[in-house]
């Protein structure tokens, strides 16, 4: 990392330097829809940031735009060998529809899930069919997610429950196109006492699943989690961020319970393999310079997480990062984010190397002039990396939805 | 003396945990007006007045300190209802807004564009939603009494606001 701390009167040979470390080599960046245009506004939102999945040589994507005037929800998909985005489709009906997220199925099939009229849905796109939508909660909910694993699928998102929001867990069947509710649970049994948001989750072959979600029960907002070896059964709920008493004025007696912790949000979760998961998130302890990224591992399934490790490297301490996602495969990890260190927008990638992470990387589409932000990744079975992200000349235009491969070297 | 303090240190703890039972986003302080922020350029532009944008969070230990020690002044309350449109804004939250180009945002997105990654954060817009400036981090009365006159009379159309601080020592 830290070779670029030495790298100030360098600038761009660094900078070369860094990527040539790079285990990827980016390809061309690709429009994933043509619909943009003046007032068209892209977003890429999904809880847990699942809004780009790769796997057996196809990768797809979801979002919402206004392209029609209304919020809905579209899929794109291309095969790895495709120069283009060659089918797009609209999963949403004909209600507003907001952050939809997206899992990769065996047999070329993804699984879709989204908020539409207050209610969370879900479908299956395969080669050349789309399965029926159907509803996954019973209330209002919102901040779907969706992550699978061979036949294993589940799905979760916010639910209002009482005056609270509270994050509810669905186990899924599929059979070809047809998705069918098998059961749903309360990762955390007990009552909500303040709003659960924004779920993610890493299901496993086994049955087994995880589940991280931000919660404000102790009145302030952590990230907590959650195991389940079968989606009936869940572990008591851990903290996963480590938080401190820093930021708290003490200098007088009337303030010394102001405050009851540090910020943190958006977590996503990605598994590598059986054992292995990594989640990163968005971590306001160290409040002066706003969010860092900070992750943590897991090696026992998800029945734990480890000490928490920051992301970005130190050029990028004083900088404000934004919008983490994570992907894995094996022994392939990729951490991407969006900050502004060089004065635009820019996507940086990070991955663990050594007992931490790499040097901070960029590269050429998703970064220089205009914003570049928003980003979700994916790795295939192959070890390449799918990334996709908004861009868009200036921060009050409208937006243009980006993706690349990032070929394993 | 010492039975009314601990009494009314009862009182507050009473007050702050019913609070949470409506938590829905932060925790804006009590009495004031609050708007979302697309309501706020809307009532700015129809009411031709100044817009104050408060990022908060949940959680968040100087927006309690500002809200207790400062916002809880009710000449300074009086004075920014009068004066201003005044917005919440709960800078982790998922709740949506509708920019006037017609974009569908988040409050947290928002926050992302004003970079209001230290809370508390506030803005001050124009009628027509131009920053004027932010001040971020704990402010007195006396803070926002001066930012007051810098904005309501004009002085930041001709003056940067240090040195219109400075013009006044």
């Amino acid at each position: 990392m830290k070779a670029r701390r030495y790298c100030g009167t360098l600038l761009g040979l660094c900078l070369t330097s860094s990527a040539h470390a790079a285990p990827w080599n980016f390809e061309p960046t690709l429009d994933v829809t043509v619909a943009h245009g003046e007032r068209v506004f892209h977003h890429l939102e999904s809880a847990g940031r699942k809004s780009i999945a790769a796997l057996g040589g196809t990768v797809a994507v979801v979002w919402e735009d206004n392209r029609d005037g209304s919020p809905r929800c579209y899929f794109a998909n291309k095969t790895a060998a495709a120069e283009k985005f060659t089918r797009e489709l609209q999963l949403s009906g004909t209600d507003e529809c907001y952050e939809p997220a997206l899992a990769a199925l065996d047999g070329g099939r993804f699984v879709a899930v989204w908020e539409e009229a207050g209610r969370v849905r879900a479908r299956v796109v395969a080669g050349d069919s789309v399965g029926d939508p159907i509803v996954l909660g019973e209330h209002e909910a919102a901040q779907a997610s969706v992550g699978a694993d061979g036949d294993v699928v589940y799905a979760a998102w916010a639910e209002k429950d009482g005056g609270f929001a509270r994050i509810t867990l669905a186990r899924l069947a599929v059979d070809k196109t047809k998705l069918t509710v098998v059961r749903r649970a309360f990762p955390d049994s007990a009552a909500a006492k303040d709003d659960q948001a924004y779920p993610t989750l890493a299901p496993a072959r086994s049955g087994a699943v995880v589940v991280a979600w931000e919660d404000r029960r102790n009145g302030h907002t952590f990230i907590t989690q959650t195991f389940s070896s079968d989606g009936v059964q869940f572990a008591p709920v851990k903290q996963v961020n480590e938080t401190r008493n820093a930021a708290v004025p003490t200098t007088t007696s009337s303030s010394r319970n102001l405050g009851r912790g540090p910020g943190a949000m958006r977590a996503a979760l990605a598994r590598h393999d059986d054992q292995r998961l990594v989640m990163v998130w968005m971590d306001k302890r160290d409040f002066l310079s706003g969010y860092d990224v900070y992750a943590a591992f897991s090696s026992d399934g998800g029945r734990s997480f480890g000490k928490n490790q920051k992301v970005q490297d130190s050029f990028g301490d004083n900088i404000a990062q934004w919008h983490p996602a994570i992907a894995a495969h094996g022994d392939q990890v990729i951490a991407v984010w969006d900050d502004d260190r060089d004065n635009t927008a820019d996507l940086w990638l990070s991955w663990p190397e050594g007992a931490g992470w790499s040097d901070d990387m960029k590269f050429a589409g998703a970064s220089g002039p205009g914003v570049q932000s928003h980003p979700g990744i994916a790795v295939d079975e192959l070890g390449d990396v799918h990334v996709v992200w908004l861009d868009k000349a200036d921060l009050d235009g409208p937006t243009r939805l980006r993706y690349a491969r990032g070929r394993k070297l | 003396m010492r039975n009314w303090r601990r009494a009314m240190a009862l009182m507050a703890t009473l007050l702050a945990s019913l609070s949470w039972q409506h938590p829905a986003h932060a925790e804006a302080p009590a009495d004031y007006a609050f708007v979302s922020y697309d309501e706020g350029l809307r009532r700015a532009a129809k009411e031709s007045k100044p817009m104050f944008v408060y990022f908060g969070r949940y959680g968040c230990a100087w927006c309690d300190w500002t809200n207790r020690e400062t916002f809880s002044n009710a000449a300074l309350r009086k004075l920014y209802t009068d004066h201003y449109v005044l917005v919440y804004v709960d800078a982790e939250s998922g709740k949506r807004l509708t920019l006037p180009n017609g974009e569908r945002i988040t409050e947290a997105e928002l926050g992302t564009r004003f970079r209001a990654f230290a809370t508390p954060l506030f803005v001050y817009l124009d009628a027509q939603g131009k920053e004027i400036f932010k001040a971020p981090g704990f402010k007195t009365v006396d803070d926002f009494k001066e930012f007051d006159h810098y904005v309501a009379d004009g002085h930041y159309k001709t003056q940067k606001l240090m040195e219109y601080l400075g013009s006044k020592k």
